[in-house]
């Protein structure tokens, strides 16, 4: 092995060993936490032999001395894989460049260093730890970083003692043949090592840092942060990102209480009772789910809930700290919710979804207490509408009392409305203005009454001459032209449901055939997405299942396009249906439907487009809002029962938001659940809801069965998508990796299905009537459409393992999950409102400690002064004569501390000094003791021998033995002589004869 | 000995290293990321990382402040040799101890030094670094300064304080080595052997020899005689001493004037000169013309006539005006005799004879010096004569 000895000036003046001792040390903290936080295994074994077999050198006064070449190539071929792995987009570019740097630092750790090699060192290591910093922010990092910064201080500080001692190790005058010689240096330069001065200079300056690093992180302004890769609380997220969090952690905050009752009787949350909504994730991309609320349109009456039986009374106390982690300070709630109520008072609204916000700015310090009244539905069956209430309501309507919107809404529940059409994937009712049938140049025609009117697909060229790039003035403005042509008051938006007439629904007509102009890509591209359709019923297959053909045509648009209301860079030249499709794949609803209404043309089967106005599933009550985003197109395809209504659209409302499903998840979703595809795509659409939920029970019962409960995420790869990682490559995880599987594997089949996440009631912990819901409990699971039911809780999630159970590993896991979450909870997670809740605190005790200063030294002035005037001693003085003996007392334990420090100091460098020969030597203060009892005169200046012969002439004590102990005395102390027991013992034992010897 | 302490209210001068601004470059990175990703653990490492820049440029501060410098040097040296000198420094600090001090001249031109360091200065302790020096220039050197400066702790900051403390040094020119044994050139032994009747001085015993009538009798040896069985006396001698004359002609002409390297050459040489020449116990006399008049230091071998002969030589400067014919004439034949005379020319022209031969009738014997013949007597060992500026 090529290695050398130090040189003399190493060893003599600069003491290189105790800058590479700590230098070795710093690097092993940095390479071992950044190789533990991408958990590369080899990385850390290779680091550590290297580091290890450095160490070992150096203790020996040696180093490596490979040669350059050597070096030189190491480098270029770890050069080499970084770039490898760079254009791989295997890892992160982070975790990459930090293995260049891990593999940059062993080489230097083989190569002969001077000082220039040692600041590289030093710079290196310093940008691995910013990397780990970057990667993890977890508490080992943290203790890691402060640890290296401590030993990175000390290291620097004796790194610039040697820099200065090679200086003058290598100083000489243009006069002088060589520099001087490292004995002469060293004796100029310093008279030892200051290892101890060192240490006390660098705990003022630790000091510093620390402080100074204390307020830099509660003095900067910015939002929460948890880590690219580290770990997250158990919570509710405002979005669901798979693979970002390596672990999750969990708490047991508490974060709201719950009390459940239906009529007067107190209830368990059982069933779909113990889901509590808080959000709505509805689209799925780049392994991130977001969506979140719709609009939030509805308003609750003031009169109270509905007095109907069979309504579900929750009372909820919610943490404020929740509402605070959400986006959109959405409550928590059962659904479906009838009414909810604030009980400090305060206004709450509803969005389409069934999600309720509260709309106060300013959140209460206290607990936010509400009362939800939910309808429960039995067996998972949907809200049914009385007939007694559905009369009532079609009488409103009639009278013009109501307006559609609001009965439909009603209705959507179960009940048809004449003049408007339910979503099949339901809550929505979509009211037809217009149907078109003909297509030319990218503009339907419409076949209604209003033949004049065409309805235009937006071309790029038409907002680049400079007009507003929203589109929804497109929409406002075709609202406003259905207004003006209803003969409807003006377009007042905010307008209550009341005033509008009930006219809406009767301006649907039949449609007639019109000829249409089909690129030819898009029939190409229809049989493309159609193939195993068209493959297994042939040329029948138009007339045999043109919903199946229309609703595939539908799913793959919507999954191949995205919602977009900005069309940039728009080809003029091309069809704009065809430009959507092939080429921007992004549009609004008329792009979708115009592309699912030609490409089934170009199918045969027989479609049409249709634009009007749709609206959210609203309970009677509720004041009606009409927006411009309301308006929309859709398609409708001809069955054998009728037009059914086909609306996938990309569109920001949750039935047609986009979902990214992977090939592979799509072949294993069909592949578990053929059987029941194919009894599906027989069975008639009014049997489909009920398929769709066999899907979807099916598809959670494999994944449960298959597929583990884990929080430690630390083989998730974030390249992959989250689903695919999860179902082929972990086959392992928590709620969202198991809600986010059901949820796309159910899109991918064409079941409607969306991800809720909120919080599942333990009905296990309850306090007094109140069932305690802890963060630990936050949980996401999937909601599936039917027609029938509504939207349906299913729920992937197994029973995971609660770390609260078991013995006392049990019990330290869970206090090490305690400790990471009051890390993340108090210190990670330190914001803008933390700071100024912080600041409001320290301004408080402040303020209360000024108080209480100027309030006690009042009480001591007017104590003094009625002691000075009348002689009384009052409360005051007496606290004052209290506090000073407090004082007093407190400077004696410190004086008398600080020398009692110094007798251990002395001691401690006695012991040091003497070693262990000084406990050896014991017998000779035996010895003394013995001849200054007999009253042997000895003064300072006599030696131990003078004193042994004064003994044997004045005493009468035998010589012999006198000197005998006296030599070994000497022997011992001066000899380095290393005695044996048996010695000690004899020499004992002779100066017990001594003593014999006297009292004879 | 010259020696300087420092004063109180100096300004210390802060710079950062190249470690330094690596390091708020760090700082500049890590503030960019932390801001980006809103890290705490990054501000909080943002935060550290200034704070060591301010840390260490208080405690470098608190360092300098504490630490007093004094220098102690020889008041002469030699040119081109290296000058040891030490600085003693002394943290009068009750507590805290400073650490790598480096002390330095802020040197005039023509001084090459060496730096002083100080690894660790207990508090209220004192410690004596070695530096070194060297000049490249003979003459009279005013040292005015020592700059006390420190890296400590971290490397970023170097911090550095002046203190005036002035200081003097005469720098001889630099000695060479004398070719063909100009000393013994001529020598005839003259020393007569003679019973001193001098007590003390320079007699020394020479032999013994039978006694005489006209001998003292406090001149006999006893013992020898006892032994002998006839008076023996001691014989005493008192040699009489080696006179050497050097005559510097330090006249520069504007027409025939040779070039400052030949000139201080030939310094260099009349320095070589007159040291070998008190080494070997020469009565030692120079004449030059310095500062305007003509000197003549006579013949003497009191202990600092080294120092005064060499001082001379050290202040030569431009002479204008008297010429060598007018310095050879402050010579007297009575102060030359029986003496060896060096005339060091440092005119391009050779000495006429009617210069030498007066001097060469009084005096044992006349030598003469230019810069022609320079290298037959003189070997210049020294390095070429450059203005280095202080490390």
């Amino acid at each position: 092995m090529p290695v050398r000895a130090f040189s003399e000036a190493d060893i003599l003046v600069s003491e290189r060993r105790r800058l590479e001792r700590p230098l070795v040390f710093l690097l092993a903290i940095s390479l071992a936490s950044f190789t533990l936080a991408i958990g590369n295994w080899f990385y850390l074994i290779a680091a550590c032999v290297v580091c290890g077999i450095r160490l070992s050198l150096v203790s020996n006064n040696k180093e490596f001395c490979v040669r350059r070449r050597w070096i030189n190539a190491a480098v270029i071929l770890a050069s080499a894989l970084t770039v490898f792995e760079l254009l791989g987009q295997s890892h992160y570019p982070i975790e990459t460049l930090g293995k260049f740097i891990v593999l940059i630092i062993m080489c230097k750790l083989f190569e002969r260093s001077v000082n220039r090699d040692y600041v590289w060192l030093l710079v290196l290591s310093m940008l691995l730890m910013i990397a780990t910093a970057l990667i993890n922010a977890s508490i080992p990092v943290a203790v890691a970083l402060t640890a290296y910064l401590i030993a990175g201080c000390y290291t620097t500080a004796v790194l610039t003692l040697k820099t200065g001692l090679d200086r003058m190790v290598s100083t000489h005058l243009s006069v002088e043949d060589a520099p001087m010689s490292p004995h002469v240096v060293a004796w100029n330069v310093r008279r030892k090592w200051p290892e101890r001065p060192i240490r006390r200079q660098l705990a003022p300056l630790i000091i510093v840092m620390a402080i100074t690093g204390l307020v830099a992180f509660l003095g900067t302004p910015r939002s929460a942060f948890l880590g690219r890769q580290g770990s997250r609380r158990a919570s509710m997220p405002g979005s669901i990102t798979l693979g970002k969090a390596k672990t999750v952690r969990l708490s047991d905050e508490v974060a709201m209480k719950v009390r459940l009752d239906m009529d007067g009787k107190t209830m368990a949350p059982a069933g779909d009772l113990g889901y509590f909504r808080m959000s709505v994730f509805t689209r799925y991309s780049r392994s991130q789910w977001s969506g979140g609320p719709d609009d939030f349109l509805t308003a609750f009456s003031p009169a109270g809930p509905p007095s109907e039986k069979g309504l579900v009374r929750q009372q909820v106390q919610i943490a404020p700290w929740l509402l605070n982690d959400t986006i959109f300070r959405t409550l928590a709630t059962v659904s479906p919710v009838a009414h909810v109520r604030m009980n400090s008072g305060g206004d709450v609204e509803m969005d389409g979804g069934g999600l309720v916000r509260i709309t106060e700015r300013q959140l209460p310090d206290d607990w936010i207490k509400y009362t939800v009244w939910s309808r429960h539905r039995q067996g998972g069956a949907g809200g049914k509408v009385s007939s007694r209430r559905a009369k009532s309501m079609m009488e409103m309507l009639r009278s013009g009392e109501m307006s559609l919107a609001g009965v439909a809404a009603v209705f959507a529940l179960g009940e048809p409305v004449p003049g408007a059409t339910t979503a099949p994937e339901g809550g929505s009712v979509y009211m037809p203005r217009r149907i078109f049938d003909g297509y030319a140049n990218g503009k339907w025609l419409s076949v209604a009454e209003f033949e004049d009117k065409v309805i235009s697909v937006p071309r790029g060229r038409w907002w680049r001459r400079g007009r507003p790039s929203r589109h929804g003035r497109y929409f406002r403005s075709s609202l406003l032209e259905i207004l003006r042509e209803a003969s409807l008051p003006g377009p007042d938006y905010a307008r209550p449901w009341r005033e509008i007439p009930r006219t809406w629904c009767e301006n649907t007509q039949e449609p007639r055939a019109l000829p249409c102009d089909i690129p030819p890509a898009l029939e190409r591209l229809a049989r493309i997405y159609c193939a195993d359709l068209l493959a297994f019923h042939g040329v029948e297959a138009p007339l045999a299942i043109p919903d199946v053909l229309a609703r595939r045509l539908a799913s793959s648009v919507a999954r191949q396009t995205r919602y977009a209301m900005e069309f940039p860079g728009v080809d003029p030249l091309v069809d704009p249906v065809e430009d959507f499709l092939l080429n921007h794949k992004a549009g609004c609803s008329e792009h979708s439907a115009s592309a699912v209404a030609l490409m089934g043309k170009s199918l045969g089967i027989s479609v049409r487009v249709v634009g009007g106005l749709r609206v959210r599933h609203r309970r009677e009550d509720a004041v009606t809002m009409l927006r411009d985003s309301h308006a929309l197109a859709w398609t409708e395809v001809q069955t054998p029962d009728g037009w059914e209504l086909i609306d996938f659209s990309p569109s920001r409302f949750f039935q047609g938001d986009t979902v990214e499903v992977s090939p592979l998840v799509a072949e294993l979703a069909r592949d578990w659940c053929r059987d029941l595809l194919m009894l599906r795509s027989s069975a008639p659409p009014r049997l489909r809801g009920q398929y769709n939920l066999r899907l979807a029970y099916r598809l959670a019962t494999l994944l449960q069965d298959k597929y583990d409960y884990s929080l430690d995420l630390t083989s998730a790869n974030s390249s992959r998508d989250g689903v695919e990682d999860f179902l082929f490559f972990m086959k392992k995880g928590h709620c969202e990796y198991f809600a986010s599987a059901l949820a796309v594997m159910c899109r991918a089949l064409d079941v409607p299905s969306r991800v809720v996440g909120g919080f599942r009631v333990d009905p296990i912990e309850k306090e007094d009537d109140w069932y305690v819901v802890r963060r630990r409990d936050a949980h996401a699971w999937v909601e599936v459409f039917s027609p029938d039911d509504g939207w349906v809780i299913v729920d992937a999630t197994p029973a995971g393992v609660d770390p609260r159970d078991g013995g006392w590993r049990s019990r330290l896991a869970g206090l090490w999950e305690d400790m990471h979450t009051t890390w993340y909870g108090k210190v990670m997670s330190y914001d803008d409102e933390a700071r100024r809740i912080v600041s409001e605190t320290c301004g408080k005790a402040v303020k209360t400690a000024g108080a209480w200063s100027i309030g006690v030294l009042r009480g001591v002035w007017v104590g003094l002064v009625a002691l000075i005037a009348s002689g009384e001693v009052d409360e005051a003085v007496l606290r004052l004569m209290v506090a000073l003996a407090v004082v007093g007392g407190g400077l004696e334990i410190l004086v008398l501390l600080r020398l009692y420090h110094r007798v251990q100091h002395r001691q401690l460098y006695l012991r040091r000094v003497m070693g262990s020969r000084w406990r050896q030597a014991k017998f000779i203060l035996r010895f003394l003791k013995l001849l200054e009892g007999k009253g042997l005169d000895m003064s300072q200046h006599q030696t131990l021998g003078r004193i042994a012969s004064h003994a044997a002439d004045d005493l009468g004590l035998p010589n012999d033995e006198i000197q005998r102990v006296v030599r070994f005395y000497h022997r011992l102390r001066w000899g380095q002589h290393v005695p044996t027991a048996q010695e000690l013992r004899d020499i004992e034992a002779v100066v017990d004869g001594l003593r014999t010897h006297t009292s004879s | 000995m010259a020696r300087g302490s420092k004063r109180s209210g100096e300004t210390i001068r802060y710079r950062m290293t190249a470690v330094g601004w690596v390091v708020i470059a760090f700082a500049g990175l890590v503030c960019i990321a932390a801001v980006n990703m809103s890290a705490g653990l990054l501000f909080w490492l943002f935060g550290a990382l200034v704070g060591s820049i301010v840390a260490s440029a208080f405690m470098g501060k608190r360092m300098l402040s504490a630490v007093k410098v004094s220098r102690d040097m020889p008041s002469r040296a030699w040119q081109h040799q290296v000058v040891h000198v030490g600085y003693t420094l002394r943290n009068v600090r009750r507590r805290g101890a400073c650490l790598g001090l480096n002390v330095e001249e802020v040197a005039p031109i023509g001084i090459e030094c060496a730096s002083g360091y100080c690894v660790h200065l207990p508090a209220a302790t004192a410690f004596r670094s070695g530096g070194r020096f060297t000049a490249h220039r003979r003459g009279r050197i005013k040292l005015q300064a020592i700059r006390l400066g420190t890296i400590f702790p971290m490397g970023l900051l170097d911090m550095q304080v002046v203190s005036a403390i002035e200081g003097q040094l005469v720098v001889w020119p630099a000695r060479g080595k004398l070719r063909n044994n100009i000393l013994q050139f001529g020598a005839v032994n003259t020393s007569r052997s003679a019973p001193s009747r001098v007590r003390g001085g320079q007699d020394e015993f020479f032999g013994l020899r039978d006694y005489r009538n006209e001998d003292s009798p406090r001149w006999i040896h006893w013992r020898r005689s006892a032994q002998k069985g006839e008076l023996v006396v001691r014989e005493m001698v008192h040699p009489l001493p080696e006179m050497l004359w050097v005559v510097v002609d330090t006249y520069i002409d504007e027409v025939e004037n040779i070039s400052d390297t030949e000139r201080e050459r030939l310094i260099r040489f009349a320095a070589t000169l007159v040291d070998a020449a008190i080494s070997k116990s020469f009565l030692t006399g120079m004449v030059l013309s310095v500062g305007g008049r003509i000197v003549v230091f006579p013949p003497s071998d009191a202990r600092d006539q080294q120092r005064i002969l060499l001082d001379a030589l050290a202040d030569i400067d431009a002479n204008c005006s008297h010429r060598l014919e007018e310095v050879v004439t402050h010579l007297t034949c009575k102060q030359i005799a029986n003496s060896r005379l060096v005339i060091v020319n440092m005119s391009a022209k050779p000495l006429g004879a009617d210069v030498t031969k007066p001097l060469d009738r009084c005096c044992r014997n006349v030598t003469v010096v230019n810069s022609g013949n320079c290298s037959q007597f003189f070997h210049d060992v020294a390095v070429s004569p450059r203005e280095a500026p202080c490390r």
